[in-house]
C-alpha cells in the first residue's frame, strides 16, 4: 500500500473531475472508465461527501447529466459545479453581453443571457467550431471594444477522447490573448473561485476536501492552491510525465478511480 | 571610430522598401541600379508565408526591378532550410502559393509542423492532428509569428495566434525562423560571406521596431552585434527612429546622409537617399557620388 494513503485521513469530501475520471468522451457520447461507475456507487454509500466538479463546456449540464447517467452513474444535475452557469452569473453581475465563441450543444445554458450588441466575448471548449472564421470574428470583435474582455470556460490544454488527445479551449484562449495582447478571464478550474463555490455547495472547508482528477495543473495543482488535496488518476489525459511535472506535484497517484475509492474508504477516516 | 568596417553586404527588405504591395515605391529602380553600381553585395529578405521565390520575383521583375532569384531570401527559405538541416519530414500548414517553394521535401509521414499563414488550414481538426505530431515529439517550425494583418474586410488573424496555440497545448516553443530573429538575418548573411558588422539592414517600421524590442531581450542578436545602423522607410511611424538613425549614421560609421533630407521621411525617400548617401562615402569613384548628389532627393 501506498505510504501516501495516510495523508487521506480527515477527508469529508471529494470533488470528483469527470472527463478523464468518470468516462473518456467519444464518438456515441464515450465509455466509462472501468470500474468507475462502481467507484462512485460506492462513494455514494459512504459518509463521504460527493460533489462533480468539470470544465466540461461543450456540452450543458442536462446533457453531460443525461449522458453519465445513460452510462450507469448516479449523478444528478445539482451535484455538478460547471463553468458555464458560473460564467453566466459573472456576465449578469457585470452587465455584459456576450459573443459567443462555444459549441452548440452548451448554448442552452446561456439561454437567459442578453447577446445583442455584444461587449465581451465568452469562449469555450468549441471543438469543430473552432474555425478560422469564428476565431477571426471573436477577434476583430475584442479588438473594436476600447475595453476588451475575454472570459474563457477553462485553460486546459487539451482533454483526452476514445480516439485520441484533443486541443482543449486553453489553447484558442492562448491564441485570442496573444492576438490582441489581452489577458483572459478564466471561470472554471484551475481559478480558485470556482473550486470555492464547489466546496460551499458541499458545505466544507478546503482541507477537508480532496479533488480526483486528470489534470495534473488544473485539477491537482488548482485544488491545491485552494488548500485541498489532490490525487492524479493514471486515466484520460495522463501522461507518464505528469509524475515529473516541475510545478506540481499531487499528493497521490493512482491507477483510476476505484483504487482512490478503495484508498479513501480506508484512511478517510483515520 | 572603433565602429567603423568597411560596408560590404546590405540586406534589403522588399514590401514597404522597394514596393509597396503591387506599386514600386518612386524612385527605388533608381536607387537599387546605384546599389548595383558599387562593390556592395545585395540581399532581398522579407517575411512572406504565401508568395514563393517565384511570385516574388515576378512581381519585382513587372516592377522593373533587376533581381535574380538566389538574392531574394524569404522566411520561406528560412523554413525549407531548417527542414533540410533537421531531415524531418514536415506537415505543412502554409498557403498553397508558397509550396512552390518546399519542392523536392518529403511530406509523407510527417514528423514535423511547419506553420505560416495558412487561413484554409486553420480548423480544428487539421490544428489537432498537428498537435497530437508535436506531442509525439515533432518539431514546431514557424515562419513567423505575427499577430494579425490588414485585409480588405480589416483585420485578420496572423499565423502567431495559432502557434501559441499548439504551444501552449504542447508545453513547447516553436522555432521562428522569420524576421526579426537572429538566425534569419544571420542566414540570409551566410551566402555573401560577410559578417553582420560588415552589413546594413534597410527595411520598413514594423521590422526595425520589433528588431530592436528583440534586440533588447537577445544581446546576441544581429542588431545588437551590427553596429551599423537599421535604417527604416516606414512612412507612417518612423520620424524618431530615423533621427535615432541619423545620429547613428553620423557618428558611428560617419555616413552622412544627404544634407537636404527632410526630418520626417516618407517611403519613397530612404533607399534612394541610403544609396546616395553610401556612393558619397564609399562608393568607388567621385564621379559617381557628385552624380548622385545631383539626383539625390
Amino acid at each position: 500500500m501506498a505510504a501516501w494513503a495516510k495523508r487521506l485521513a480527515g477527508v469529508r469530501g471529494v470533488l470528483l473531475d469527470i472527463s478523464g475520471v468518470l468516462y473518456d468522451s467519444g464518438e456515441g457520447g464515450g465509455t466509462p472508465i472501468d470500474g468507475s461507475v462502481e467507484a462512485v456507487a460506492r462513494l455514494k454509500r459512504s459518509q463521504l461527501k460527493v460533489r462533480f466538479c468539470t470544465n466540461e463546456s461543450q456540452k450543458s449540464r442536462g446533457e453531460l447529466v443525461r449522458l453519465l447517467r445513460r452510462l450507469g452513474f448516479d449523478i444528478s444535475e445539482d451535484e455538478v459545479t460547471a463553468p458555464a452557469p458560473a460564467a453566466c452569473q459573472i456576465l449578469k453581475e457585470r452587465g455584459l453581453r456576450p459573443h459567443l465563441l462555444i459549441h452548440d450543444g452548451v448554448r442552452p445554458e446561456f439561454d437567459q443571457i442578453d447577446t445583442s450588441n455584444p461587449n465581451c466575448v465568452v469562449m469555450a471548449d468549441a471543438g469543430d467550431d473552432f474555425s478560422y472564421r469564428n476565431m477571426n470574428q471573436a477577434f476583430q470583435l475584442l479588438m473594436e471594444l476600447e475595453r476588451p474582455v475575454l472570459i474563457s470556460l477553462g485553460k486546459g490544454r487539451y482533454y483526452k477522447e476514445t480516439s485520441g488527445l484533443m486541443l482543449d479551449v486553453g489553447a484558442y484562449m492562448k491564441a485570442l490573448e496573444y492576438a490582441c495582447g489581452i489577458e483572459a478571464e478564466v471561470v472554471g478550474k484551475p481559478s480558485p473561485e470556482f473550486f470555492r463555490s464547489a466546496l460551499q455547495a458541499m458545505g466544507l472547508e478546503a482541507h477537508q476536501a480532496v479533488m480526483i482528477g486528470d489534470d495534473i495543473v488544473g485539477d491537482v495543482g488548482g485544488a491545491q492552491q485552494c488548500g485541498m488535496r489532490a490525487l492524479q488518476v493514471r486515466t484520460g489525459k495522463f501522461r507518464p510525465s505528469d509524475e515529473h511535472h516541475p510545478e506540481v506535484q499531487a499528493d497521490g497517484y493512482v491507477d483510476n478511480l476505484a483504487e482512490a475509492v478503495d484508498l479513501l474508504l480506508q484512511h478517510a477516516h483515520e | 571610430m572603433a565602429a567603423r568596417r568597411a560596408l560590404k553586404a546590405v540586406l534589403v527588405d522588399l514590401n514597404g522598401t522597394l514596393h509597396i504591395e503591387d506599386a514600386a515605391v518612386p524612385g527605388a529602380q533608381e536607387a537599387l541600379k546605384r546599389l548595383r553600381g558599387t562593390s556592395v553585395m545585395v540581399r532581398f529578405v522579407t517575411n512572406t508565408t504565401k508568395e514563393s521565390k517565384q511570385d516574388l520575383l515576378e512581381r519585382l521583375r513587372k516592377l522593373e526591378f533587376e533581381i535574380s532569384e538566389d538574392e531574394i531570401f524569404t522566411s520561406l527559405t528560412a523554413a525549407r532550410s531548417l527542414v533540410e538541416q533537421k531531415q524531418v519530414r514536415p506537415m505543412l500548414l502554409v498557403d498553397d502559393r508558397a509550396l512552390p517553394d518546399f519542392k523536392g521535401i518529403q511530406t509523407n509521414d510527417p514528423n514535423a509542423v511547419v506553420i505560416g499563414l495558412a487561413p484554409e488550414h486553420f480548423h480544428y481538426q487539421v490544428l489537432n492532428q498537428a498537435f497530437r505530431l508535436l506531442l509525439d515529439g515533432a518539431p514546431l517550425i514557424a515562419i513567423h509569428k505575427a499577430r494579425y494583418y490588414k485585409r480588405k474586410d480589416g483585420l485578420a488573424l496572423g499565423p502567431g495566434p495559432f502557434v501559441t496555440a499548439l504551444e501552449y497545448a504542447t508545453d513547447t516553443p516553436a522555432t521562428v525562423v522569420g524576421k526579426p530573429e537572429t538566425t534569419f538575418f544571420l542566414e540570409a548573411l551566410r551566402s555573401t560571406g560577410c559578417s553582420p558588422e560588415e552589413a546594413v539592414m534597410i527595411g520598413d517600421g514594423n521590422t526595425e521596431r520589433q528588431t530592436r524590442r528583440k534586440s533588447a531581450l537577445l544581446p546576441t542578436s544581429l542588431a545588437r552585434a551590427s553596429r551599423r545602423p537599421w535604417i527604416t522607410s516606414c512612412s507612417t511611424c518612423c520620424e524618431p527612429l530615423w533621427q535615432r538613425n541619423r545620429e547613428q549614421l553620423e557618428t558611428r560609421s560617419g555616413w552622412v546622409p544627404h544634407r537636404s533630407a527632410p526630418g520626417s521621411l516618407r517611403a519613397d525617400r530612404v533607399l534612394p537617399l541610403f544609396s546616395c548617401a553610401l556612393i558619397r562615402k564609399k562608393g568607388p569613384t567621385g564621379g559617381q557620388g557628385r552624380r548622385s548628389k545631383r539626383n539625390c532627393p
